[in-house]
């Protein structure tokens, strides 16, 4: 029987799927070879931290208890979802969450509209001015806001100077929960528009102007027309922007942890607050990072759906 | 085509929406930091056994200056043995100190919260350090500490640190107010009460009292734990179990609300300590509660107001006179049992703690740090004037922590956070829950946190 050349046995061994890899892996060694650091960099600053962490949500572990640490099943969700704290954090994120988004897209709109024409003079100075929101650092700016908004601060003297408030009666933006809300809410909203008016004012800058012209011959007034051409064409990235918007406001920590602590009376406690406060306060590491996982997975049915609408708005018509 | 006047309306409200307000704050004027630089460290000699001291941000640049000083000398006088001294934020100090302890190169020695010892301690982190105790039993330093600043540490059997200082909280009022109202220097609660009440005047922007209530804050467990002490309450038992949920807690709980009700200011449950000294500097209140720190702050940005302020005796609550107490937090130093040279640490740590060395720190930042030995109380700093003499004697006298008078609770105490803002102070203020269900909540969450104490 005449034996099989080598090679016909390689090209035999190349017809099943472990050959196709190793085939596959010996003509591109290089590349992998190269990317391998990164990768193993990577699995340790990211990919082991989140597994670990991951893992740490199943357990019962409090830091001051170290003998009582054990796995302890879905025991963490389970508690969350009974938890009226934990309903309440959510709920006041999804508030906190929706306001700052819709707020930042009006006023990243009307920026954005405003900047978008062409005769207005000095247009790259107010983009500049309009961005320093956005690059200033988040938590000097938080506790600047904080300082503002109190009870001597300037909001109310400026409203005093201004006859609408008393000097002896300031409004008290933090410490009322209704108006902490409110107050959370718009320096959220400061902090955002920017990213906003960035993103649309590049949308506004696609759109043909001969679009306007046309619409300006069959007689269309300023207002149709920014119904019937403007916002349909800005609505892809308008989604895509808000969504991302929605990701970044849902995560961020320092917002009401330093505005607020949370309060009060929890009128603005988070879920990503909430979830610190158990890990590192109570400290119950095992049910924060339990919150902690259930905010990720919030955030990655988010991330999906962003992902599924900018495949759609950038798929060839 | 030109753009429109109402074009540029909408532009400039923008751009004041983004600019304006936070560049405001950029104009405020800040007291510029002294620029202190500690004396040259020094290089560990041949063979000299290195220590690793980390210790918070306990001071100013002065006070941090002179604890780095203070490791120098050390390091100067005991060849023998090097200490590197590492300063800690506030903001992750837990972390870090954490990460080393599971990586296996914890410092050698350390300080932190008042509580951190408790909690190294359950973790079997903490060494025992009672042979320094029985040192210091037989030298006659402990008869000269406070009772307190070594009676806490006794617990389950060992000393897991020594307080180096205390972080005391009391009352200051404003005499020239008391006196132009004919009103008498409160001692009991209801004298107290009643003084607020005379001297809370909304129409003319002036609160009886400036007390912290805001969530998420430390700050805030502290006036109604001052209360609770004068109370003759507690937080654990002597078995260590949670007792928050008692009458002494509750009737404390119901006379900050009243206090807060008749007398504060409206936006008190958005102030931490910064807005009460705030107010209070701006002649915005009576009375205010706080720390040490609000002396040296208010002879740099109010000497008016420093000039005629006094501070309160140690009130009798309900407790009575034996109840009579303020909050004092009694800081610890701490040596880790992972120390390769825990004989070495003890060296170190014994040289700290003596009185001489001690009260370098004391004097490095007047009115920030209070003494743990009664004979530092006739020293200079503590004589500097009225406001610091009666802090530091209320200290010595009257100063107790939140793990008095039952330390068998310590590691559930310690690991509370801010649950006592959270879950009681600051909703019974709002007025959200009532402070019967507060405690009663507070109870029922914080209680898995005092079981299986010390392991």
């Amino acid at each position: 029987m005449q034996q099989a050349t080598t090679f016909e046995r390689v090209r035999a061994s190349e017809g099943t799927r472990g050959g196709r890899v190793r085939a596959h892996l010996r003509k591109n060694a290089l590349p992998y070879l190269l990317i391998l650091p990164s990768i193993v960099f990577l699995a340790a600053v990211e990919f082991y931290p989140l597994a670990r962490g991951i893992l740490e949500g199943f357990r019962y572990h409090n830091r001051v208890q170290p003998w009582a640490t054990r796995y302890n099943g879905l025991d963490n969700f389970r508690k969350a979802y009974e938890s009226h704290d934990v309903r309440l954090a959510l709920r006041n994120s999804v508030v906190i969450v929706g306001g700052i988004v819709v707020a930042s897209y009006l006023v990243g709109l009307v920026a954005g509209l405003i900047l978008n024409q062409q005769a207005l003079r000095f247009r790259n100075i107010y983009r500049a001015l309009i961005l320093i929101p956005w690059v200033t650092p988040p938590i000097a700016a938080y506790i600047s806001w904080q300082w503002m908004l109190n009870d001597f601060g300037i909001v109310n003297r400026v409203l005093y100077h201004l006859g609408l408030v008393s000097e002896i009666e300031p409004i008290i933006f933090l410490g009322e929960p209704k108006l902490a809300v409110a107050s959370v809410i718009m320096v959220g909203t400061w902090f955002r528009f920017p990213f906003m008016m960035i993103t649309i004012l590049a949308a506004l800058s696609a759109i043909p102007d001969d679009l306007y012209e046309a619409a300006a011959l069959d007689g269309a007034n300023p207002i149709q027309s920014f119904r019937d051409i403007t916002l349909p064409l800005i609505v892809p990235v308008s989604v895509i922007a808000t969504l991302l918007q929605a990701i970044w406001t849902f995560n961020d920590f320092g917002l009401t942890y330093v505005l607020t602590g949370g309060g009060p009376a929890n009128a603005t406690l988070t879920l990503i607050l909430l979830a610190y406060r158990e890990a590192f306060q109570r400290p119950n590491i095992g049910f924060g990072t339990s919150l902690a996982i259930i905010s990720m997975v919030l955030m990655l049915g988010l991330g999906a759906v962003y992902l599924r609408l900018q495949s759609r708005y950038s798929a060839p018509a | 085509m030109a753009v429109s006047r109402r074009v540029y309306k909408w532009l400039g409200l923008v751009v004041i929406f983004a600019v304006l307000f936070p560049a405001l704050t950029l104009a405020q004027d800040e007291t510029a930091q002294e620029d202190v630089t500690p004396e040259p460290t020094l290089a560990p000699a041949e063979g000299a056994v290195e220590l690793q001291y980390w210790d918070m941000q306990w001071g100013n640049p002065i006070f941090m200056a002179a604890m780095q000083n203070l490791v120098t000398e050390f390091n100067r006088t005991h060849p023998e043995i090097h200490v590197s001294f590492q300063q800690l934020s506030w903001g992750d100090y837990m972390q870090k100190i954490l990460a080393a302890v599971e990586a296996g190169n914890p410092p050698d020695i350390s300080g932190g919260d008042s509580g951190i010892a408790f909690n190294m301690a359950a973790q079997d982190q903490a060494l025992d350090i009672s042979d320094l105790y029985k040192e210091w039993e037989a030298d006659g330093t402990l008869a000269d500490m406070t009772e307190w600043a070594y009676k806490k540490w006794d617990w389950n059997g060992m000393h897991p640190g020594v307080t180096w200082q205390f972080d005391s909280r009391v009352i200051y009022y404003r005499k020239d107010l008391f006196e132009a109202a004919g009103i008498a220097v409160p001692t009991t609660w209801d004298e107290w009460l009643a003084a607020a009440k005379a001297l809370h005047k909304p129409d003319e922007g002036v609160a009886g009292m400036a007390l912290p209530a805001k969530q998420g804050s430390y700050d805030t467990d502290q006036f109604w734990m001052t209360l609770v002490l004068q109370a003759g309450g507690a937080i654990a038992d002597e078995q260590g179990n949670l007792t928050i949920n008692s009458p002494e807690n509750l009737a404390a709980l119901k006379f900050e609300k009243e206090m807060v009700d008749c007398c504060t200011a409206r936006g008190t449950a958005a102030w931490s300590m910064t807005e009460v000294l705030r107010a209070y500097e701006q002649g915005q209140a009576a009375m205010a509660f706080g720390g040490g720190w609000y002396i040296a702050d208010m002879q740099r940005n109010a000497p008016d107001i420093f000039a005629k302020t006094g501070v309160l005796p140690v009130l009798i609550g309900p407790g009575g006179p034996e109840a009579q107490h303020i909050v004092s937090f009694a800081n610890p130093w701490m040596i880790y049992k992972q120390s390769k040279h825990p004989e070495e640490a003890k060296t170190f740590l014994r040289w700290m703690m003596r009185p001489e060395n001690l009260g370098k720190l004391y004097e490095a930042e007047p009115g920030a740090k209070w003494p743990v030995y009664k004979s530092l109380l006739q020293a200079p700093v503590y004589q500097s004037n009225e406001l610091i003499a009666e802090v530091a004697r209320q200290t010595v006298e009257n100063g107790v922590d939140y793990w008095y008078p039952n330390n068998a609770g310590a590691v559930g105490i310690g690991s509370m956070g801010t649950s006592l803002t959270d879950i009681i102070v600051n909703p019974v203020v709002t007025g959200s829950r009532s402070p019967e269900d507060a405690l009663a909540d507070a109870q029922e969450q914080l209680a898995p946190l005092f079981e299986q104490q010390g392991g």
